[in-house]
């Protein structure tokens, strides 16, 4: 693929977007069972995460599910756009149908979010939209929050849901 | 069927860009590997890496990336397919005990099992990778199996034929993009997802990727039809008059499982069809790497490239050497450093005039870029001075670099050739020729063919050394008085076989001979015997205080030479040592050909070919050779014991024929023989009104047997005496920018020892690293063929190694081929010689000094006669010293 014959539309790469600049980081690994998610684990390390891209989703207005790092303020410091963390559907990669997914009723298991350590991080707020009937996947409707959790803990400490 | 099938080996990081930290970090797993099949499983992984780095924008934000390979064995090889799958279809009914316990028809949502569906469990394998690597963003797990398919989640799952199924997983899991593919609309959201990819806006004005989309580009830019088996056109969806043009960024109806409502960027992307990855995609995947590339540095050369001295050529025409401008850059884009004025003053730009930093072509971010300037030598004590301006229009910048050079006159050598002639020199050297015959005929060839102006010196050496010729200039090629005496000394009775054998000393005078000589350059040492030393001083004591290049050839076998001293003297001093082994009587020259390529060595030429043939009455031998555009200059030799009836003439690569009187109208040079050697020396091109016909390409020497004679003097008789085909060989030399290096090295010389190989190319004093191969034809002792095939590294160096296990001579003919930088042809070649021995080396022989008085009363007669002792009393003493010191040598010969 030529990329240079893109860029002769007149349009280049956009600059590096900003993003928060630190090297510290946050594992945060949650355990779900359906719409109860738990966060069971708060890693630090030190690294650098990747940014937002574009323009974060609204809450009431969008649909799909992403992870929002807020401040005690509560106002959105950070999102991270998550895919399908909750595990409604699976995609199947067919040689002869090509790719298509499966959608079924909520499931279980754990899934992690790497985040900025941001000195003024309080709480991460889990947005999905709720689940609909069996069959028909996540997303009919903007997303909600499903789980707010306290990160002004130490350490690896677990959050807690508030 | 879990974690105790296997376990977890070693972590490997395989694309290293610096720190953890600062990178984006993806991690490989393995399943379904046993242990046997861990270097199948390395290259898999390779194979995938570079599947990633070769799909668009991954190249080009490469040094923004580490990869880690964890070797996770199991127990047994391959992925669990059930016989048969709840959707219909069938598997193996294969069901191996594997560390992360993958399957297909997996269970999906709802228990649905689905065929294609090859998952395993991936909490472990997310597990496995943050214990091993904390800073990990991606997880990949590839599964060996044939069979087609993967899965995504946390871990972007696939098997060995399906490495864009974990492209396309890492699409959503690592950069949140959407599919693009449509469907009936489940799992679709129903408003404006927030994934960058897809989206229900079709208003220009509000699109969520309008930068990218042209004015002239209509919206919608397609309508989708509806799904099912009765498709219609997409309600609400009013198609374009007129059709964007390929490639156009637009919506374009279908995406997200849904065939109508949802919009995509492109017709086709990666989130698709596994096409290549549209803008839309290309930029949100750009904007997630790029914090992670490290900065963009060029490091720019000095401002002044000098040549320093570059020799004159031969005959006038000039040598050519090549110096690069070298940029520094650290970047994973590419960059092109063009030259935009230039290069002035004489100075030329030999392989273009832009040269562009690839970062595909490097595992690393540092590229190292060089633009070429040559330079040609003119005549000794002329200067050139000059600049050239390069820019790069990427980073803007512009250099400009003085350029300087001188031309010096070729470096003269001066030789001291140290030989041996003990007594036992007038042995048969194994073809029915005595030694000493074998010494002269190569001896007489390296004189006959050194170069005008370079320096020779003649040392025998017995009991003691003595110099028969201080370093005379050899003078002109035919009849040069330094070459004629020379030639006197070694034809002449002063190396007629008598005496012991003191390898150091005559060392010794030769280093002596060569520090008395001035005016030379290069001072060369080569020193021949056939025995071992019997009489001090010892190699071991003087090889310290040699400064001379030095090279040897042992006339013999490995058993009967002091292998390990002359080893360490010649390779302490830029030479090596070449042992003849039984000289049989098809490799009558064999030594004559040592001699010549160490005459090469001396004189920076390089051994082009070397063929061996039989030439019958009336028929004509074409010997094909290949000369470069870095060759300037030749010496064709033919050594034949009937130089006198062989005919030899050079065909140019277009055709022309050129003899002596040819060389001597063109001014390029002049034909020269004596006693089993024709020599033709010319410069390039042979004929300066033809450049391009009598330079590089193919050419050939063409041999017969002459006519005419009476009687016993005719070419039939000539070849009767060699069994109806006069013997001969051709070797080829070329004076040239482009030279084979060879090193050959043993720790030991018992047998089984290991024997290294090592070899680079040099073109124009650059290392050639592309477009060459390096490989060995090996004789061992029995005669039976070895073949070896030598390996090159990033750097351009070649390494090979074989085993020696027969007591004798290795001989190691390393021989290369391939293109110049030009893209011409040619082939070099250099023989070693690797020795093994049963036993140790022998021991030094020191003196003895009762001996040495007997010796001495014998030398001096009227000392013994004062007291009366009787004359044959101390001459039977001097006889029984002698046969014991032979006796000892013996011993030791058959140590």
């Amino acid at each position: 693929m030529d990329e240079e014959g893109w860029y002769e539309q007149g349009q280049r790469p956009e600059p590096r977007p900003s993003i928060p600049a630190t090297r510290h980081a946050l594992r945060l690994t949650f355990q779900f069972d359906g719409d109860n998610v738990e966060l069971i684990d708060t890693e630090r390390l030190e690294k650098l995460v990747p940014p937002m891209i574009g323009d974060p989703p609204d809450e009431g207005k969008h649909v799909g599910e992403w992870l929002q790092v807020r401040d005690g303020d509560d106002r959105p410091i950070f999102t991270r756009l998550l895919n399908d963390p909750l595990r409604t559907r699976v995609e199947v990669h067919d040689p002869e149908e090509g790719p298509h997914i499966v959608v079924g009723p909520p499931d279980r298991g754990t899934f992690d979010v790497l985040v900025p350590d941001l000195p003024d991080a309080a709480y991460a707020v889990l947005f999905a939209s709720p689940a609909p009937g069996k069959g028909r996947g996540r997303g009919l409707r903007p997303a909600e929050p499903l789980g707010r959790f306290d990160l002004r803990g130490q350490g690896s400490d677990p959050g807690t849901a508030s | 069927m879990t974690t105790s099938d296997g376990y977890v080996g070693a972590t490997t990081k395989i694309v290293d860009h610096g720190s953890d930290v600062d990178r984006w970090c993806l991690v490989v797993v393995g399943d379904g590997y046993q242990s046997t099949e861990l270097a199948q499983y390395r290259a898999d992984v390779q194979s995938f890496v570079t599947r990633l780095r070769s799909t668009p924008p991954f190249g080009e934000l490469w040094c923004g990336i580490n990869v880690f390979r964890i070797d996770v064995v199991s127990t047994e090889s391959g992925a669990d397919e059930p016989a048969t799958c709840g959707d219909g279809g069938t598997g193996s009914g294969a069901s191996p005990r594997t560390y992360f316990d993958t399957t297909f028809c997996s269970i999906g949502p709802g228990a649905v099992p689905i065929s294609r569906l090859l998952a395993g469990n991936s909490t472990e394998a997310k597990a496995v990778a943050k214990a091993r690597v904390p800073q990990v963003d991606q997880v990949v797990m590839l599964v060996n199996s044939s069979r087609y398919g993967g899965s995504g989640g946390p871990v972007a799952t696939a098997s060995t034929n399906a490495f864009e199924i974990a492209i396309h997983e890492m699409g959503h899991s690592a950069f949140g993009l959407a599919d693009e593919y449509g469907g009936d609309g489940t799992g679709t959201t129903a408003g404006e997802s927030p994934k960058p990819n897809v989206t229900r806006d079709v208003n220009r004005a509000t699109n969520k990727w309008r930068d990218l989309i042209l004015a002239t580009t209509p919206m919608p830019s397609a309508c989708g039809v509806t799904s099912g088996s009765s498709p219609t056109p997409c309600p609400g969806c009013t198609p374009p008059a007129t059709p964007p043009p390929a490639g156009a960024v637009g919506t374009y109806e279908g995406g997200d499982y849904s065939n109508c409502g949802v919009y995509r960027p492109l017709p086709s992307c990666y989130m698709r069809d596994y096409g290549p990855f549209c803008p839309v995609c290309a930029r949100v995947i750009r904007q997630t790497l790029t914090p992670f590339l490290p900065p963009e540095t060029v490091t720019p050369p000095a401002l002044s490239l000098d040549f320093g001295g570059v020799p004159e050529g031969l005959g006038g025409v000039g040598v050519t050497t090549y110096r690069a401008i070298v940029f520094e850059v650290v970047s994973c884009r590419q960059i092109a450093f063009r030259i935009t004025s230039g290069p002035t003053g004489g100075f030329a730009a030999p392989f273009g005039t832009t040269v562009i930093a690839d970062p595909a072509s490097s595992i690393t971010p540092i590229n190292r870029v060089p633009v070429w300037i040559g330079y040609t030598s003119t005549t000794a004590g002329t200067t050139a001075s000059g600049s050239v301006t390069i820019r790069s229009d990427e980073l803007g910048q512009s250099w400009t670099i003085s350029l300087t050079a001188r031309t010096i006159p070729r470096p003269k050598s001066a030789v001291a050739m140290v030989l041996d002639h003990s007594g036992s020199m007038s042995e048969d050297a194994g073809d029915g020729t005595l030694k000493v015959q074998k010494l002269r005929e190569a001896a007489s060839t390296f004189i006959a063919a050194m170069l005008p102006g370079d320096g020779i010196g003649v040392v025998r050496f017995d009991d003691t050394a003595q110099r028969l010729m201080d370093i005379t200039n050899v003078g002109p090629l035919n009849g040069g008085t330094g070459r004629t005496t020379a030639l006197g000394h070694i034809n002449g009775s002063a190396l007629d076989p008598a005496g012991a054998t003191s390898i150091g000393g005559g060392v010794l005078e030769g280093a002596a001979t060569l520090n008395a000589s001035a005016g030379y350059d290069v001072r060369a040492m080569v020193v021949l015997t056939d025995g071992v030393q019997n009489t001090p001083p010892m190699l071991a004591d003087v090889t310290p205080s040699i400064t001379a290049n030095t090279f040897a050839v042992g006339l013999g076998l490995p058993a009967n030479l002091n292998v390990a001293a002359l080893s360490v003297l010649t390779q302490g001093h830029n030479g090596y040592l070449l042992i003849t082994g039984a000289v049989t009587p098809d490799q009558r020259t064999r030594l004559t050909k040592y001699f010549l390529q160490i005459l090469a060595g001396i004189t920076n030429a390089a051994v082009v070919v070397d063929p061996s043939g039989q030439l019958p009455s009336g028929t004509v031998h074409r010997i094909p050779f290949d000369v470069t555009e870095a060759d300037y200059g030749l010496d064709v030799f033919v050594l034949t014991p009937e130089p006198k009836w062989l005919e030899c003439v050079l065909q140019a690569p277009d055709g022309t024929l050129i003899d002596a009187g040819v060389l001597a109208a063109e001014g390029t040079g002049e034909q020269a023989g004596q006693a089993g050697l024709s020599l033709y020396r010319l410069v390039l091109p042979a004929v300066p009104s033809k450049p391009d016909g009598s330079h590089q390409g193919r050419w050939y020497v063409l041999l017969r047997l002459r006519a005419g004679g009476k009687g016993r003097y005719t070419s039939e008789y000539s070849a009767a005496r060699y069994g109806g085909a006069v013997p001969y060989d051709v070797v080829v030399h070329a004076y040239s920018s482009l030279e084979l290096r060879g090193w050959l090295t043993q720790p030991e010389y018992a047998p089984g020892t290991s024997v290294s190989l090592t070899a680079q190319i040099m073109e124009y004093s650059r290392v050639l690293a592309e477009g060459a191969q390096v490989w060995a034809d090996i004789t061992d002792p029995a005669g039976s063929y070895l073949g070896a095939n030598l390996t090159a590294d990033t750097s351009g160096t070649f390494g090979g190694s074989f085993v020696a296990t027969i007591p004798g001579v290795y001989r190691v003919r390393l021989r290369a081929s391939g293109t110049t930088t030009a893209r011409m042809p040619f082939t070099r070649e250099l023989t070693l010689t690797a020795a093994v021995r049963v036993g140790v080396e022998p021991p030094d022989v020191r003196p003895d000094p009762w001996c040495d008085l007997v010796r001495c009363l014998v030398a001096n007669p009227k000392v013994f006669e004062q007291f009366g002792a009787d004359a044959e009393f101390v001459k039977c003493l001097e006889r029984i010293c002698r046969s014991s010191h032979s006796a000892a040598a013996a011993e030791r010969h058959r140590v």
